[in-house]
């Protein structure tokens, strides 16, 4: 065989390879939509039973057959209880982003796109926000606007929505000078349309890996406000405050501690390794 | 002809998982104070051949060679210290990027105080190092060991590099570009100065360029590289008025000259790939033939030229003809 | 040829929320002045930030000072002496007038001025903030200067795997888990508290363990110390530790890269050297950046920690105050964080110029 046909034949079968990597990396990220969706929705479908049930008989059970991952200390089955938290931990999580995200890009945008001193003056405001340090303005919030899930939710937003003000505003300075922006201007269109249609799509790229990766974070973010007791309440089967809760009898009842916090870790896990292929494709 | 300063044969360069090597067959000879110039288009493998020497390639770059000797020393036997131990000491080396062959945040005196406290000199150099500042036309040496690289121009750096090159009395300077990056003027300057220092200490000089005119000036002998290959090796002279390998040929017509005429058009090589198999030359060669493309043509003497082509001797009839 | 500026996606996300931003390198000469006036304007918003939270509150901070016992006669009159009953913008005006005098009010549940129980709380978080920094950065940095020289071998192996789960867990989780194995059931170390100063006989002098423990000139008290900090500082730093390394190879490999590590080398300067004193030092401009934002972590992440292990610092008074609802305290430490924060991070703007000399001029 030549040369050239030998070469050829071996960059097919490496396309072929990548090909196989690229479906699996594909299938993982739909499969993994497709459990959150199941476990948002219907979380009936994967948790056996009750997660709110007391039964004072069972509590503290180690790991069994019957109870996978264990009993609390109310005898509830702490398998039924991740299953359940999922929800309120990443619904709560998607929350958060998903509002920092809408309002650090709008703000974001329009400081980049209008420029001059307003733009200064309002990245400074940004500055200001970010001269903090955020876990302490996140819990200093969530203490003042009292217990509960939607303060930690207003708490964490609060702190978390200046970066994508910053990434946004960066963009939209570099994007501003592009060529088809200002084709859109020279054809008539306005600056608020030219800046919805025209500039803030080409944001969403990397504005989809942050999101992505911030999912996993916030969970994280959300369950260290629980831990303090500012977050979720009980009984509410959120991760951070299973955690919490775990922390009176973690030496005794080691799974009770155990189990949510390798949830928390397979979920963040998951999410950082779909932003990662998100940020791989946009290259 | 004094004993060989620095043999090299049979050197070649391969990357880690590259396909081709980026040097593979070059031999060439030194003698004490003498000059040589490896010449080539960049991605020639001229200044790769010439780290190759130090050991100063990247981690994944495998050198082998038949032998590369040194002052009757084979490199490749000495273990990491000891050819640390040469360089700077006996192996001098000068490279193109004046600016940011200088660490920005580190003074320039400290930083020659390093080379030479690694090359076992101590501070009392430092009165040997300022005459050769002078020597090498900065004014003010003191000073100018306080400054910072970005204090000062290119050429005032390249002209401090190659004073604390020679400080420790090295026999051989390799200078890789040295003038690339600097203008013409400047470039006259140091050329003209790295030949009176050679003649004032007998330093041999192995130079790396791509300019012609640069060659001519300073080396004794010039081979020729391409894609990896040495493709003629000859006296400077007989290289500029017998070329014997084609690509010689077209390097030496794509340089305009003071003698032509104005509005003279620019000659340029016919573009083409680097051929996998056969003479690497060949897809750009005018005189290629069948021959060419099936086998790779061996270094062969023909007039004053070590040169790697068939067809060699029917260079210079090409060369009658007009471009 | 310059040290590499970290692009906005290359830089680590601060795990536990904010990403960190594009920090660009301020020209060291931004005057003096211009730094104190963003210094000032940063203060006056933590102030006021604090004052805003402390008057959304929902809780009726008059109710909660006279306690649940008070009847209405006597909330009117604890109304009256906090000075609640005026208006908005002169408490405001009063409020500030106390910071200046170091007045950050009255903890319900200590039942004495804030300022005391900061004495009281604050040496115990120093200690272990401190401790944790050093730390970090010697670890994080030594780990990264290994990870560029040696690309391969173990440590590059658990440093990839540290990195990525070392973000994926929260903090308070990792400290359970050492407490679990490291505690209770390996017994080689103490769950919780730090230095145990009665049991060693000990006089409390700074609060900071080691130190009293040295100054008594006791060093099995000294060894009790050390042992209480190992835990809650390995668990501070494990999380974080991966991303100094991978900043500092990142950074250092990139620097080994350019032409003046090869003049060296050329010159025969030993190899120690060049990555150390040459490369290294440019190498570090992005690293002390994220140094600087990471310390923002490290103060969030500590009251994590100082509740996991009940270390009597800070952030167990804030804890405490949370359960409480006593908002002085939580404000008092909201403030003093944030000073903190942001000193730390104006040092390490003065850094910069000391690293690169470029940076000196105007």
């Amino acid at each position: 065989m030549s040369a050239t046909r030998m070469a050829l034949a071996g960059e097919r079968v490496r396309a072929a390879a990548r090909d196989r990597r690229m479906l699996a990396r594909r299938l993982w990220i739909g499969g993994t939509i497709a459990l959150l969706l199941v476990l948002g929705a219907a979380p009936g479908l994967l948790a056996r039973g009750d997660p709110y049930e007391l039964h004072v008989g069972d509590r503290l059970e180690a790991p069994s057959l019957p109870h996978p991952f264990g009993t609390d200390e109310a005898g509830r089955d702490i398998l039924d209880r991740v299953v359940y938290g999922a929800r309120v931990s990443l619904g709560t999580a998607a929350l958060i982003v998903g509002l920092a995200a809408a309002f650090g890009t709008a703000y974001g945008a329009l400081s980049g796109w209008v420029g001059g001193r307003l733009d200064r003056l309002l990245m400074r405001v940004v500055d200001l926000f970010l001269a903090f340090p955020y876990l302490v303005l996140a819990m200093a919030v969530a203490a003042s606007l009292g217990r509960g899930t939607a303060s930690a939710v207003v708490a964490l937003a609060l702190v978390w929505w200046p970066s994508y003000a910053r990434m946004v505003r960066g963009q939209v300075l570099s994007l501003k000078n592009d060529l088809h922006v200002r084709v859109a201007r020279t054809l008539g269109a306005s600056g608020g349309q030219t800046l919805r249609w025209h500039v803030v799509p080409h944001t969403f790229d990397q504005l989809n890996v942050r999101f992505t990766l911030d999912l996993g974070y916030a969970v994280i973010a959300l369950t260290g406000l629980s831990f303090l007791g500012l977050g979720a309440q009980n009984p509410s089967p959120e991760w951070g405050l299973m955690i919490a809760n775990a922390k009176s009898y973690v030496f005794t009842a080691w799974w009770y501690a155990v189990f949510p916090g390798l949830s928390i870790l397979a979920v963040v896990l998951n999410f950082v390794a779909i932003g990662d292929e998100l940020a791989r494709q946009r290259r | 002809m004094s004993a060989a300063l620095l043999t090299v044969s049979d050197l070649e360069v391969r990357y880690a998982g590259a396909r081709t090597p980026a040097v593979h067959g070059l031999s060439f000879e030194l003698g004490q104070g003498g000059s040589l110039a490896i010449v080539g288009e960049s991605g020639s493998g001229k200044s790769t051949a010439a780290l190759a020497l130090t050991r100063l390639l990247p981690r994944d770059a495998r050198v082998r060679a038949g032998e590369i000797a040194f002052e009757g020393r084979d490199l490749q036997r000495l273990g990491a210290r000891e050819l640390r131990a040469l360089r700077g000491r006996r192996i001098a080396m000068v490279f193109q990027d004046p600016a940011g062959s200088w660490n920005p945040t580190r003074r320039i005196g400290v930083q020659l105080r390093d080379g030479l406290r690694a090359a076992g000199l101590g501070d009392e150099a430092r009165g040997r190092v300022l005459e050769l500042l002078r020597r090498v036309g900065i004014q003010n040496p003191e000073r100018r060991l306080e400054e910072y690289p970005h204090h000062l121009s290119g050429g005032m750096l390249q002209r401090i590099m190659i004073a604390g090159a020679l400080a420790a009395g090295p026999s051989l300077l390799i200078a890789d570009e040295p003038t690339s990056a600097l203008d013409a003027t400047v470039q006259a300057e140091l050329l003209a100065l790295l030949a009176e220092l050679r003649a004032e200490t007998g330093l041999a000089l192995l130079i790396i360029s791509h300019d012609l005119a640069v060659v001519a000036r300073v080396a004794e002998r010039t081979v020729v590289l391409y894609a990896g290959k040495a493709v003629e090796q000859a006296p400077t002279g007989a290289l500029f008025s017998g070329a014997r390998h084609p690509y010689t040929l077209g390097l030496l017509r794509s340089t305009p000259r003071r003698t032509d005429a104005p509005k003279t058009p620019l000659a340029a090589m016919r573009a083409g790939e680097v051929a996998a198999r056969g003479c690497p030359f060949a897809p750009r060669c005018p005189l290629a033939v069948e021959r060419c493309v099936v086998e790779e043509p061996g270094p062969r003497r023909v007039g004053a030229s070590t040169v790697a082509c068939h067809r060699a001797e029917e260079v210079q009839a090409l060369a009658a003809r007009p471009a | 040829m310059s040290a590499p500026r970290v692009q906005a996606d290359q830089v680590p996300v601060i795990p536990g929320g904010v990403p960190a931003p594009h920090r660009e390198r301020r020209r060291a000469a931004t005057g003096v002045l211009t730094r104190l006036g963003w210094l000032l304007v940063v203060l006056w918003a933590a102030m006021t930030v604090t004052f805003v939270l402390s008057r959304i509150v929902p809780a009726d901070p008059a109710r909660l000072a006279a306690g649940l016992q008070a009847g209405p006669e006597q909330v009117a009159e604890v109304r009256h002496v906090l000075g609640l009953d005026r208006p908005l913008p002169e408490q405001y005006l009063r409020y500030l007038a106390g910071l200046a005098r170091l007045d950050f009010g009255r903890s319900i549940q200590s039942r004495q001025p804030v300022a005391e129980d900061l004495k009281l709380y604050l040496p115990a978080t120093l200690e272990l903030v401190v401790s944790a920094f050093v730390v970090y950065v010697a670890l994080g940095i030594s780990a990264g200067v290994a990870w560029a020289v040696w690309p391969r071998g173990v440590h590059a192996v658990a440093i990839r795997l540290l990195s990525i789960v070392g973000v994926a867990v929260p903090v308070f989780w990792v400290g359970l888990l050492l407490q679990l194995v490291f505690a209770a059931r390996l017994n080689w170390l103490p769950v919780a508290g730090n230095l145990e100063y009665e049991a060693y006989g000990v006089p409390l002098r700074t609060g900071i363990g080691t130190l009293d423990a040295l100054v008594a000139g006791n060093l099995p008290a000294f060894g009790n110390a050390v042992e209480h900090l190992l835990l809650p500082v390995t668990t501070l730093v494990l999380g974080q530790l991966a991303l100094a390394a991978r900043l500092t190879r990142a950074s250092l490999a990139h620097q080994l890269e350019q032409p003046y590590v090869r003049t060296a080398r050329a010159r025969g300067v030993a190899e120690w050297r060049v990555v150390g004193v040459d490369a290294l030092r440019n190498a570090l401009n992005p690293v002390i950046t994220m140094l600087g934002l990471q310390f923002g972590w490290l103060l969030g992440g500590t009251i994590l920690v100082e509740v996991t292990f009940s270390w009597p610092g800070l952030g167990l008074y804030a804890f405490n105050s949370f359960r409480t609802f006593d908002y002085d305290p939580i404000m008092a430490i909201t403030l003093i964080t944030t000073v903190a924060f942001v000193v730390a991070n104006e040092l390490v703007g003065l850094l910069y110029p000391v690293l690169d000399p470029r940076m000196r001029e105007s």
